[in-house]
C-alpha cells in the first residue's frame, strides 16, 4: 500500500500533504479533496487515503483551510442573488426592536428563500448606512431587487436613483420612488371594525387617528370610514378626532376626553396600539364604559379587539411581487405603478362588549 | 445537483429540481430531505438561471405546455368579447402569457355550460395547475372549485367571498380624480349615482368621491343617488335633481343608459368612472393592464408553487388615468 517508506519523516518534523500524496501515489490536489470528502474523489480512493494519512500522522488544519476557503471563493464561487432590504432607522437596535418591523422581515426571508435569493437586510442610519452613503451603496451593489421597508415618515429622505434596480416599497409613501406599493388594507380594516361595532349594538363609534398616519395611507382609514357610514345612514355620524403630528401620549389624552364627552362616544377606533392605555387611563374619569378598538393591533396584545394587520404576509407579498417584476421587467414609461393591499384578520378581545 | 441528489438517497436529479421548487408532485418528505441534503452541501437553485429557463422555453416550443385556465362566467366568448371591460383584459392577458410563454385556456362557467364543480373536474383531468378567474360576477363558494389544487388569480370577481389574489382597477383613484377635474373646471355641485349592480367595485369608487368630499369642507355636499331598480326610480331621481341641483354626474357605466333617458332635454355632463370605451366621458380603465399583471402575478405563484388560496385577500389596483 505505501510505496516508499517516509524515511524523511523523523519524530520531529510533521507529514505534509504532499508526503500523504508521495506515500498513496495520487497527487496532493486528490489528497486535499479527498480528505475533505468531495464527491468527485471516489469511495474506495478516499478510504485508501485516509488510512494513509492517519498512518502517517498527517492532519488536515482546519483554520488554514477555512482562512483558504475564503480567499479562493470569493472569485469563483457563483454569487447568490441578493434582495436588499432597506429598513430605516435612528439605529439597528432601534429596528430590530420594533414588533412591526421584525413581522414584515420574517414574511419578506420566507419568500426570498422560497424564489432562491437571500435577503440582506440593511439600516439605513447612524448605524447603518449612512443616509448620504447610501447612492453609492446602491449603486456598488449589485442586488437583484430592493424593498423599501416602512420607512418612517417622520424620518428624512435620503435623494436615491430608485431606477437602479427593480424596487417595491412597503408603505412609505413619502419615498419620492415611481415604484409599486405594498401595504395592509386601511380602508377594508375600518368597514369590518365598523360592522362587527355595529352588530355588537354599538350607534355612537368615533374614530381617532394620528394626522400624520392620515397622511400616510392617502386617506385610506377616512374612505372606510366615509363607506361604512353610508352603509349604515340612520347612525349619528360623529365627526373623526385627528391627534396633532408628533403629539404625546400625554398630550392627546385631554384631546381624546373632550371629543368623547362632546360627542357621547360609546366606542372608538383608533390606529395607535396605545389606545387601550388611553381609555384605561381615562375609564375613571367618563364614569362609564367605553370601548376601544385598534385598527392595527400588535401581535402580543391578546385583550385589545380589532385587526392584526397581518405584517408577515405583507411582507411575503412584496417580495413575491418584486420577484415577478425581475422576471418581467415592465416597459419603460409604462402607466405608473401598482399599489396592492394585504387584508388584515378580526381579532375579538375584551376591549369591547355586547350593548343592550 | 448530482451531489444533492447523491446525498439524498440517490434520487433522480429532477427530483431534487422539483423538490427545491416546493413542487407538490414530491412529497414533503421527500422535499424535506432533498432540501436539507441541499443546504448540507451548499447547493441553491438560482432563480437568475431560472428566468433564462423560462426565456429558453421559447426555443424548444413542446416544453413550454404551460396551460393556464381562464374561468368566466359568460356563456360563450362571443359575449364575453362584447363586454369592453373583459375583452381588454382577455387582450392584455393573452399579450403577457404569450411574452412569458404560457397558453390561455377559457373556460365559460355561465348560462348553458357546465357547472363551476363540473368544470373543476374538467381542469382536474387536463391537469391545469393555474387559474385565472375572470370578471367573475356571481360568488364561486370556497366549495364550488378545489382551490388547493391550483395557482389562482382573479380579475375584479369582487363578489367572491373567498379570500383571493386579486387585480382591479383603481376605482377611488378614478373618482378622486373626476371629482378634482370637475371641481377644477368650475363645477361646485357635484353628485353621484349608485346601482348596486357590483357594490364592492361601487364602495371603492364611492370611496374616493367621500374623501374629495371630506377634504373639501367648503364644497356642497350633495347625497348620493341610488338607482336599485329602474321601477319608481324616474321620480326619485327627479326630485333628487330638482333638491340639489347637480351640475355633473358621476357614476358607474351600467347607470349610463338609464341617465341619458331621463337627462335627454337637460344638458348635465355624466362622467363615468367605468366607461366602456376611450372615447366616452369619464375614466376608461386600463383593463388591458389588468389582465397583464393578473397573469404575471399568476407566473410567479406558478414558480413558487403556490397553491391554494392566500391567508387572507390581497388585492392589487392598477392606476387609473384621466384622458389626455
Amino acid at each position: 500500500m505505501l510505496r516508499c517508506v517516509p524515511e524523511l519523516i523523523s519524530m520531529f518534523t510533521q507529514a505534509t500533504i504532499k508526503d500523504v500524496a508521495r506515500a498513496a501515489g495520487v497527487h496532493f490536489t486528490t489528497v486535499s479533496m479527498a480528505l475533505r470528502g468531495h464527491p468527485a474523489i471516489a469511495a474506495r480512493t478516499r478510504i485508501r487515503i485516509e488510512g494513509v494519512a492517519h498512518l502517517l500522522g498527517y492532519q488536515r488544519n482546519e483554520i488554514f483551510s477555512a482562512l483558504s476557503r475564503q480567499r479562493k471563493k470569493r472569485p469563483n464561487a457563483h454569487p447568490i442573488p441578493t434582495l436588499l432590504y432597506l429598513g430605516r432607522a435612528r439605529s439597528d437596535r432601534h429596528f430590530y426592536g420594533m414588533d412591526h418591523h421584525r413581522q414584515l422581515v420574517a414574511g419578506a426571508a420566507r419568500e426570498a428563500k422560497a424564489l432562491g435569493y437571500q435577503l440582506m437586510i440593511n439600516v439605513v442610519g447612524p448605524s447603518g448606512i449612512l443616509p448620504e452613503k447610501l447612492q453609492g451603496y446602491l449603486a456598488q451593489s449589485n442586488a437583484a431587487g430592493i424593498l423599501i421597508g416602512a420607512w418612517d415618515p417622520a424620518m428624512e429622505v435620503p435623494a436615491v436613483d430608485w431606477t437602479l434596480a427593480p424596487t417595491i416599497r412597503i408603505d412609505s409613501r413619502h419615498v419620492p420612488a415611481q415604484v409599486p406599493l405594498v401595504s395592509f388594507d386601511q380602508m377594508k380594516c375600518v368597514i369590518v371594525s365598523f360592522r362587527k361595532l355595529h352588530s355588537l349594538g354599538y350607534r355612537r363609534i368615533g374614530l381617532a387617528l394620528g394626522e400624520k398616519d392620515e397622511d400616510a395611507t392617502d386617506g385610506l382609514h377616512f374612505s372606510g370610514w366615509l363607506v361604512a357610514q353610508t352603509e349604515f345612514p340612520r347612525l349619528t355620524k360623529i365627526p373623526p378626532l385627528l391627534f396633532p403630528p408628533k403629539a404625546t401620549f400625554n398630550e392627546v389624552l385631554p384631546l381624546l376626553q373632550a371629543w368623547m364627552r362632546q360627542h357621547r362616544v360609546d366606542v372608538v377606533m383608533c390606529n395607535w396600539k396605545s389606545i387601550i392605555l388611553m381609555m384605561r387611563t381615562l375609564r375613571a374619569k367618563m364614569g362609564r364604559h367605553i370601548g376601544c378598538v385598534c385598527l392595527c393591533r400588535g401581535t402580543q396584545q391578546r385583550h385589545l379587539a380589532g385587526i392584526a394587520p397581518n405584517l408577515d404576509l405583507v411582507g411575503q407579498r412584496a417580495v413575491s411581487l418584486l420577484g415577478s417584476i425581475i422576471h418581467t421587467p415592465p416597459e419603460k414609461n409604462s402607466t405608473p405603478p401598482m399599489n396592492s393591499y394585504v387584508e388584515g384578520t378580526w381579532h375579538d378581545g375584551l376591549t369591547i362588549k355586547a350593548q343592550s | 445537483m448530482r451531489d444533492v441528489a447523491r446525498l439524498a438517497g440517490d434520487v433522480h436529479p429532477s427530483t431534487v429540481s422539483l423538490a427545491l421548487r416546493n413542487n407538490p408532485r414530491i412529497s414533503p418528505e421527500m422535499r424535506a430531505t432533498v432540501q436539507a441534503a441541499a443546504n448540507q452541501v451548499g447547493y441553491r437553485r438560482d432563480p437568475l438561471l431560472d428566468a433564462f429557463n423560462q426565456h429558453r422555453l421559447k426555443s424548444v416550443p413542446h416544453r413550454a405546455s404551460r396551460h393556464i385556465a381562464a374561468i368566466s362566467d359568460f356563456s360563450s366568448a362571443g359575449e364575453l368579447a362584447r363586454s369592453p371591460h373583459h375583452a381588454a383584459a382577455r387582450a392584455g392577458a393573452m399579450e403577457a402569457a404569450a411574452r412569458l410563454h404560457c397558453h390561455l385556456d377559457f373556460f365559460f362557467c355561465g348560462p348553458g355550460q357546465p357547472s363551476p364543480r363540473r368544470l373543476d373536474a374538467v381542469l382536474a383531468a387536463r391537469g391545469l395547475r393555474a387559474l385565472l378567474l375572470f370578471g367573475v360576477r356571481e360568488n364561486l363558494g370556497p366549495t364550488d372549485f378545489t382551490w388547493s389544487r391550483t395557482c389562482t388569480v382573479a380579475i375584479d370577481s369582487l363578489q367572491m367571498s373567498t379570500p383571493l389574489y386579486r387585480v382591479t382597477p383603481d376605482y377611488r383613484e378614478a373618482t378622486r380624480l373626476l371629482w378634482r377635474q370637475a371641481r377644477a373646471q368650475g363645477h361646485r355641485r357635484i353628485g353621484i349615482i349608485r346601482s348596486n349592480a357590483s357594490p364592492l367595485i361601487e364602495d371603492r369608487a364611492i370611496a374616493g368621491f367621500l374623501l374629495e368630499e371630506f377634504r373639501h369642507p367648503e364644497a356642497t355636499a350633495i347625497p348620493i343617488f341610488t338607482l336599485a331598480g329602474e321601477r319608481g326610480a324616474r321620480p326619485r331621481f327627479h326630485a333628487w335633481l330638482q333638491a340639489h341641483g347637480p351640475t355633473v354626474i358621476i357614476h358607474p357605466s351600467i347607470a349610463g343608459k338609464f341617465l341619458a333617458q331621463l337627462l335627454a332635454r337637460k344638458k348635465i355632463p355624466c362622467l363615468a368612472f367605468d366607461a366602456l370605451s376611450a372615447d366616452a366621458p369619464g375614466i376608461f380603465p386600463d383593463y388591458a393592464e389588468v389582465g397583464r399583471r393578473a397573469v404575471e402575478q399568476l407566473i410567479t405563484l406558478m414558480q413558487t408553487n403556490q397553491r391554494g388560496l392566500p391567508p387572507t385577500a390581497v388585492c392589487t389596483y392598477v392606476p387609473v388615468q384621466l384622458p389626455a
